[in-house]
């Protein structure tokens, strides 16, 4: 019976001091930047929006953000660097819903912290959705600060392997101006491509109302976004409205509801409007980007360049609207998608 | 909290035992009994309070039929009355929980009717819980069972090793050892031996079942890109899946139950290495075949009143099997599929034994010379080959969402053409551990580098099943070396590193 009970010491013992090990070294290296400031000379990988940006926004230096959807990926920080002076950290969502900005401004502002400023881009679709809906799970135990429940991370395989072991046998070090940048190469962008892999929207029966959607979009506005606009006047909040392509429009209009899709970008400018610390950009009504569809790689997803002009903006003030040009810029809208000859451009096989 | 999840084996294991132990030692058996009952309430509201609720009301249902039966004493018919209400107010449940929808569809299907369906979330465990409590009853109403209190109701009930997925445990095999607790010192050879089962049970859980699991699912999900190899090769996959899985988690659950010095019966005997169908039968899910052989197939009439008759209830079985894995059309013909091959093999071999009969020829047992043993062998090996397809072809309707889904994977498999495998259904193989020893190798940039662990995992599985020892018969054979102890601590942390991506047990939902 003694040596069983001795087997029983030697693996108790065994796999408790391994698993310590383990946790050890994962809290070490801290691959998702949950405990401490990157090691200077570890090759992080840094290739997972939901399980990094969290750690990223609690450690990383840094006195502005970048937030939004897949329409942010190709934002390159050292252009706000260049333009605006700015230490930008990007932590975008591909597909955020308005909660995903809200829990990662959690964490951003967290304890007071100062953030000069925060550039925003507004997909007006998600908004039109649940104030609680997130594009994916939430790892909450990477958004508190309870160090009991991070186990999932502790003791992960993947953690382990992929970025721990990984980075170390094949280093290949993230570089965080461009992180997260989307995998399209240059022969993506171009009118053929997109043409022949776009599927029009199911055409609807009937007109939709152009209040449709005004209501959610309130109470994502409420809950998401407002509170931290409010809460932190020192901040420069730079709101945008992307550019997505005349095809977005053609599904739109499939859908019979153009006058809902612009009083969702009305009711929100509006919404913003209201504050000193908010900056409102439209680019939707941009025609020279938007009917031009080279400048794309799917029907809403731009080439950098874009990201570049639009970085460009921010710094100089163009494309900017206010209270007083927001309805003229709407009526632009409205009149290149009127304008555009949709016919000519589906009458091509691609 | 599933067995294979950071909490059980960190925080609730260690704890049900440290409180289990201390209090069978200092205080006794029954508050040793309470704890084991206690945290097994714990463990079934973790997945979700309300299920604790309904179980709770369940069992006190139960146990209030059960002391109705017993107080009638010889008074057959009103304990019959009692049984059939007992009997009516768990299938109730059952039904209510499990079946309504499935009936509801079917009714506005031939109806043409609308009818909504039930707003109602499938307690996990039902089917097992409710089974277990009509034995109680059936038993009681026999006077199979002795005077047990409720305590070791309760624990014979909720008792969380097997309160999941089984095994269906018969009152006779638990209540005595329920009835020894306290009494018994820490048996420190049989924990280590739970141990080493509960390992074994979480490698083929966490890295096997879930890792064909992966490769099903994508399978399944994008059936339109299987060609004729990789639906064959899934049709295997799940084979596979599904016994890794099923018995991976019977094997912790024992192992666990070994810890708390409790046996609980076997529900797998390597059922692969089966010969023929009702081979099969006495090796897969054996609780479960026992359950309806004792309460369905005998109170039938079993096989004493005439042959048709048997089959009929070989027949009825298999349907009830079928229907209870699952409501759905394709679990029933899945059942219906094993019914008519088991009543076939049992009318082969009945037929075989009348003529063995008739010839009047006692034949010796004469030893058999060395060609006629390996001609034996190698029948063997085709029936076992045989009986595998023919299970896995019945698998596939239990897995498919539709007898339609069913059929289109195996007409695939004909008619798909043989190309290559589908390099995403292959990669789902290619963990990082194993990934990274190609890579050492250079082997991850040969033309066929991406299919080696597919290949590698599958041969390994199915020379695993085909040849193997059961995981049971493994544990009993573990030397207390110190060198064992260090193995099975890196297998399971190993297992521990695995929790994060992995599913939920398959026989959760039936």
């Amino acid at each position: 019976m003694k040596q069983y009970k001795k087997w029983l010491v030697v693996f108790a013992l065994f796999f408790l001091g391994a698993t310590a090990a383990v946790m050890l070294l994962v809290v070490y290296v801290d691959p998702f930047f949950q405990y401490h400031t990157p090691l200077e000379d570890f090759p992080y990988v840094v290739d997972h929006q939901v399980n990094q940006n969290p750690g990223m926004a609690k450690h990383m230096d840094y006195d502005s953000v970048i937030l939004g959807s897949s329409m942010t990926v190709n934002f390159n920080t050292g252009w706000f660097e260049e333009l605006l002076g700015l230490k930008t950290l990007k932590l975008s969502y591909s597909g955020a819903f308005p909660k995903d900005q809200a829990n990662i401004m959690d964490i951003i502002f967290d304890n007071g912290r100062k953030v000069d400023a925060v550039f925003l881009g507004i997909d007006v679709i998600t908004y039109s959705g649940g104030v609680e809906e997130t594009k994916y799970p939430v790892p909450e135990y990477l958004h508190d600060d309870m160090i009991w429940n991070d186990i999932p991370y502790l003791l992960n395989k993947d953690v382990l392997l992929q970025y721990i072991m990984r980075p170390l046998a094949d280093p290949d070090k993230t570089d965080l101006a461009t992180v997260y940048a989307s995998w399209w190469t240059e022969e993506y962008y171009n009118k053929q491509w997109v043409m022949h892999n776009y599927v029009a929207a199911e055409p609807a029966e009937e007109e939709a109302d152009p209040e449709k959607y005004v209501e959610n979009i309130k109470s994502n506005m409420d809950v998401n976004i407002c509170p931290y606009i409010e809460a932190n006047p020192e901040t420069e909040f730079y709101v945008f409205f992307p550019p997505y392509s005349i095809l977005y429009w053609n599904d739109v209009l499939q859908e019979k509801q153009m006058e809902a899709v612009i009083r969702e970008y009305e009711y929100i400018a509006q919404r913003l409007f209201s504050y000193g610390n908010v900056r409102v950009f439209f680019f939707p009504n941009q025609k020279w980007i938007v009917c031009n569809l080279d400048n794309y790689a799917d029907y809403s997803h731009y080439h950098p360049d874009i990201n570049r002009y639009m970085t460009e903006c921010f710094a100089e003030g163009e494309c900017e609207v206010t209270e007083k040009n927001l309805e003229e810029e709407l009526e632009k809208m409205r009149q290149i998608v009127a304008a555009y000859d949709f016919e000519e451009l589906f009458s091509v096989e691609y | 909290m599933l067995f294979h999840s950071y909490e059980f084996i960190f925080l609730f294991l260690p704890v049900s035992l440290i409180g289990y132990y201390f209090l069978a030692g200092r205080i006794g058996g029954k508050a040793a009994k309470l704890w084991l009952a206690g945290i097994s309430f714990w463990f079934y509201g973790s997945f979700r309070i309300e299920y604790l609720f309904l179980l709770l009301v369940s069992v006190l249902f139960n146990y209030g039929i059960a002391r109705k039966i017993k107080g009638y004493g010889k008074d057959v018919k009103a304990k019959k009355w009692m049984l059939a209400a007992g009997v009516a107010g768990n299938l109730g449940l059952l039904v209510y929980f499990k079946y309504m929808n499935f009936f509801i569809e079917n009714w506005n299907h031939i109806s043409g009717r609308g009818l909504p369906l039930l707003q109602v979330v499938l307690p996990v465990g039902i089917s097992f819980f409710t089974f277990q409590q009509i034995s109680y009853l059936v038993d009681c109403q026999r006077g199979e069972i002795g005077d047990y209190g409720f305590v070791d109701y309760l624990l014979y009930i909720v008792y969380f090793p097997k309160l999941m997925e089984g095994p269906l445990a018969f009152p006779s095999e638990l209540f005595p050892q329920f009835a020894e607790v306290g009494g018994k010192r820490f048996d420190a050879e049989k924990f280590m031996r739970g141990i080493c089962l509960f390992v074994m049970g979480s490698l083929k859980k966490v890295i096997l079942a879930d890792t064909f699991g992966t490769a099903v699912d994508y399978g399944y999900s994008n059936l339109k890109l299987m060609h004729g190899l990789d639906a064959l090769l899934l049709a295997v996959f799940y084979s596979l899946q599904l016994y890794f899985d099923f018995s991976g988690y019977c094997d912790m659950g024992r192992g666990i139950s070994r810890m708390f010095g409790i046996e609980l019966p076997v529900n797998f005997q390597s059922p692969y290495q089966a010969r023929n169908i009702i081979d099969f039968w006495k090796r897969w899910h054996i609780t479960l075949n026992r359950f309806f052989t004792k309460y369905i197939y005998i109170p039938l009439g079993g096989n004493r009143k005439g042959k048709a008759k048997t089959y009929r209830n070989l027949l009825f079985v298999f349907f009830v099997s079928g229907i209870w894995h699952g409501a759905g059309w394709n679990f029933i013909l899945w059942g219906m599929l094993h019914g008519l091959l088991y009543a076939l093999t049992r009318m082969w071999q009945d037929r075989k034994k009348e003529a063995a009969e008739r010839s009047l020829l006692r034949v010796k047992e004469t030893v058999d010379s060395g060609n006629d043993l390996w001609k034996r062998k190698i029948a063997g090996g085709v029936a076992g080959f045989l009986t595998f397809c023919y299970v896995t072809a019945a698998w596939v309707y239990f897995r498919a969402e539709s007898v339609a889904q069913g059929n289109n994977l195996l007409g695939r498999i004909f008619t798909g053409g043989f190309v290559r495998v589908d390099r995403n259904l292959a990669g789902c193989f290619n963990l990082d551990e194993f990934w990274y020893i190609l890579k050492v190798f250079r082997l991850d940039r040969w033309e066929f580098g991406h299919y080696i662990l597919m290949c590698v995992l599958t041969v390994f599985a199915l020379a695993l099943v085909f040849f193997g020892k059961n995981a049971a018969e493994m544990a009993g054979r573990i030397k207390p070396k110190a060198w064992t102890a260090v193995l099975f601590a890196c297998l399971l942390l190993w297992c521990v590193l695995s929790f994060s991506d992995v599913s939920t047990f398959l026989y959760f939902n039936f």
